[in-house]
């Protein structure tokens, strides 16, 4: 067709007088056709699709403006506001509670500076103690150790568990008067806390890790073994035929093939240092001597004080400083992830 | 396919239709016309009183058929602010534990009660104003007008082993410098000496997680030693008054030492009530409390009660309502007593040269109405009732506690069939002066300050560093605190 184009020079319709406007470029008399443009019809949408369509997106559009929009505009506006007790109204108040804040660090109860420590702290233990714990876990479940039906099982039980109920077990099982981990420990002669483990600085919050570990290692390990259910046996078989042992890989290549998962988890990890409080609250309420507090539950004691306005621009303030190192958290961990498919 | 469409939807319109009939079945069983719904903070007390009021009222008034909703829950008073704010759930009436009510009548959530106060028939001719304690009669106002009138009264101090006194002779103490002796005496038994820690006893059963329960007995002392007037102008920073009787503050152009001072944190009362404290329970070479049950710091409230009812220890600060909150676990032969707060030697005494008693209430609990209650006439009828003489004696036939109304003086005790424990309770009510803690100072609503602002609770600091938080530093602390707000809440409150 190029080539006819090319060897033709004669132009379309001889003397005849040509509207230019219909004229295509490079038509030939070989190419001509009947041009008739197509204008697509337009189709009515039908009436039921459309309800069904709106519906759809009904709920999501107004749960994102009350639950997302407003919330957090009134939280921003709940920061800079006071309540006057006078007038009934809410009044400016400027910076003022964003000054209480940072005032708070040089308070007497020292609970801002324990709450950031801590939340650091778990920021650590979650992603560098837990994670890697649940990874070696499910790696065992995997490869099918003795009652691994069981251990699956006894893993999992407490995510189905209420969290107070199990919060009071935990603290029933190590207490001084009651507890009979307390009496064992205690009889085999190790030495034990005075005040308790959830009653001394130090062993407090190392329970409420313990307890952390105990219960939260479940979710992990039930989300990381269907990842390394996926990874195909030719893959692991491959390995045995080289002859590499449980380490090797569990190391080389389990890790890198369920990374995608391991860094979904570093990063949900990662947020618990803005939102984790039901434990510290329900183990220790935050002692002994507010050791135990963590940001989020400094937030919510503030809320159950009636400091709702001081409340409001700590939340602000963690959010400022929280997304970016969360988003900073979560572009590290996609470049680190190994571009795997199976 | 088509038929698994058909399946789906039937079974989705079967789902919705279900819901939306226990919906609406919810809605009409909790707004109907004669229906009143009474969401309560169900604690200590329980809700054997409230079932049993509402049968009275059901009696006293049979004609009208009410019929009764109660929506109990232990955590109900954190529930309500945002009930009421969100205008969602409303019943007719709130039971609530102490918190910031003033702030909800501010903003108009609630329905005020000034008809109740003044013309209802609480005993005979007298209103309920007139029948309430005169130290209390405040409490239920914000901007002039009464929107809460208190729940519970009562007694609160050490409670003690009976059975454990008994059987090893030891007197009740009246003072302080007696109750140091008989800390001796506990420590000295011979289960304390053995090398079996399983069979010790110890003088105090207490729980560091909710350490504030010192406070039954601290305030006490304090309130011995300071007097009850200097004690509840306390909670109103010393705020001076007109001749009339209402505060300065409460005029539109008020100065701010209108409001009084942050200097009253430094009453000499307080450091004297910490100095005992101190010597009670603080270990001045380690972190360890003394004369407390093994790992008291770290306690859960219940797991110090469960010790103290099964003998592991002598003592307890605590209130009226134990008996009811452990009945299910009490053991049959556990017998307990309220003792009145041994005296400080400095308290205050009487012309006669005796010590005055003073009782150190925690009343702040308290009923309202809210101002969109559907049934709200009925509620009005029902608060009325609840608040009369008729229904604080079934209070306190039914829990052993203590309303704070002038009825109390009155009751033959033994035709009550009150428990020996609630008769103790109720004894040391009637000899002493009740003191209230709540305030009508603005600038303490705003700040929440409260009795030891900035520091939570002082007791289990005061362990951890002895000798950084000593009785003094703790109210100097305190004072310094209030200084460094006090502009700021003083500027709010007059915005």
């Amino acid at each position: 067709m190029e080539n006819k184009k090319m060897q033709s020079d004669k132009p379309v319709g001889g003397n005849i007088e040509v509207d230019y406007k219909d004229l295509k470029p490079f038509l030939y008399e070989e190419d001509k056709v009947d041009y008739q443009p197509v204008i697509p019809k337009k189709k009515r949408m039908a009436t039921s699709k459309k309800i069904f369509i709106i519906t759809m997106l009904a709920y999501p559009i107004l749960h994102f403006l009350i639950f997302w929009v407003y919330i957090n505009f009134n939280t921003i506006l709940k920061s800079f506001q006071g309540f006057s007790y006078k007038t009934g109204d809410e009044v400016f108040v400027g910076m003022k509670n964003y000054i209480n804040f940072f005032k708070a660090f040089s308070s007497e109860s020292g609970q801002l500076k324990h709450a950031v420590v801590n939340s650091l702290l778990f920021f650590v233990f979650n992603n560098f103690v837990l994670l890697p714990v649940s990874m070696i876990f499910a790696y065992l479940l995997f490869k099918k150790v003795f009652m691994e039906k069981v251990f699956r099982i006894i893993y999992f039980l407490p995510n189905i568990i209420s969290v107070v109920v199990l919060t009071m077990v935990f603290k029933f099982m190590f207490d001084n008067e009651f507890g009979p981990l307390f009496s064992i420990m205690e009889k085999i002669g190790l030495k034990m806390p005075e005040n308790g483990f959830f009653g001394t600085e130090g062993t407090a919050m190392i329970m409420i890790f313990v307890y952390c570990l105990w219960a939260g290692i479940g979710y992990n390990v039930l989300l990381l073994s269907g990842t390394i259910a996926r990874i195909p046996t030719e893959v692991l078989e491959a390995g045995k035929i080289d002859g590499i042992g449980m380490v090797r890989e569990f190391v080389q290549i389990v890790v890198p093939l369920i990374f995608s998962t391991v860094s979904t988890l570093f990063v949900t990890g990662s947020m618990v240092m803005f939102t984790l409080f039901l434990q510290p609250m329900l183990l220790t309420k935050g002692g002994p001597d507010n050791s135990t507090y963590t940001l989020a539950y400094y937030i919510v004691e503030q809320v159950n004080n009636n400091r709702l306005y001081d409340a409001a621009a700590a939340g602000i303030i963690c959010s400022v400083v929280g997304i970016p190192i969360i988003q900073g958290i979560k572009s590290i961990m996609e470049k680190l992830t190994p571009d795997v498919e199976f | 396919m088509a038929r698994k469409k058909r399946i789906i939807s039937c079974a989705l319109t079967g789902v919705l239709a279900l819901s939306s009939v226990g919906a609406l079945a919810g809605c009409d069983a909790l707004t109907g016309e004669n229906v009143i719904w009474i969401a309560f903070a169900e604690t200590g007390y329980g809700r054997g009183f409230l079932e049993q009021w509402c049968k009275d009222f059901q009696e006293k008034y049979p004609e009208e058929e009410y019929v009764f909703e109660l929506e109990g829950e232990p955590g109900m008073t954190g529930e309500i602010q945002t009930r009421l704010t969100t205008d969602n759930e409303i019943p007719d009436l709130f039971f609530s534990l102490d918190t910031n009510w003033q702030e909800w009548a501010a903003r108009g959530y609630l329905y005020p009660l000034d008809d109740i106060y003044r013309k209802s028939k609480a005993d005979g001719d007298k209103s309920v104003w007139e029948f309430m304690n005169k130290d209390l009669r405040d409490y239920g106002v914000v901007n002039g007008h009464y929107y809460a009138i208190p729940w519970t009264d009562g007694a609160n101090g050490f409670i003690y082993n009976k059975t454990l006194f008994d059987e090893n002779g030891w007197e009740v103490p009246e003072t302080v410098e007696e109750l140091y002796e008989l800390c001796d005496k506990i420590n000295n038994l011979p289960c304390n000496k053995d090398a079996d820690k399983e069979n010790n006893i110890a003088v105090f059963a207490w729980s560091g997680k909710y350490a504030s329960y010192w406070d039954f007995v601290v305030e006490n002392w304090w309130a011995q030693y300071e007097g009850a007037d200097e004690f509840r102008d306390f909670f109103n920073f010393g705020a001076p008054k007109n001749e009339d009787g209402t505060f300065k503050f409460e005029s539109n152009n008020a100065s701010p030492s209108d409001y009084g001072s942050p200097e009253v944190y430094l009453q000499e009362g307080r450091v004297k009530a910490l100095e005992v404290y101190r010597n009670l329970v603080v270990n001045e070479n380690s972190t360890f409390p003394k004369n407390s049950i093994s790992g008291a710091v770290g306690a859960e409230y219940t797991v110090a009660q469960l010790a103290f009812i099964n003998g592991k220890a002598a003592m307890m600060p605590n209130g009226a309502w134990l008996e009811q909150e452990m009945a299910e676990v009490m053991p049959d032969d556990f017998e307990m007593r309220l003792m009145r707060t041994p005296y400080l030697e400095e308290a205050k005494k009487d012309k006669d040269g005796n010590y005055i008693p003073i009782n150190a209430s925690s009343a702040g609990d308290f009923f309202c109405i809210p101002k969109n209650a559907p049934n709200l006439e009925a509620a009005l009828k029902f608060m009325e009732y609840i608040n009369s003489r008729e229904a604080c004696e079934t209070f306190t036939r039914v829990t052993g506690g203590i309303r704070p109304f002038q009825y109390i003086d009155d009751l033959d005790l033994d035709s009550m069939n009150l428990s020996e424990f609630s008769k103790s309770c109720i004894e040391v009510y009637r000899e002493s002066t009740t003191v209230y803690h709540y305030s009508s100072n603005p600038i303490q609503w705003v700040s929440t300050f409260g009795k030891w602002p900035d520091l939570g609770s002082p007791y289990v600091g005061m362990i951890s560093d002895p000798t950084e938080n000593t009785p003094a530093a703790v109210c100097s602390k305190s004072c310094d605190y209030v200084y460094r707000e006090w502009w700021n809440s003083y500027n709010l409150v007059n915005q």
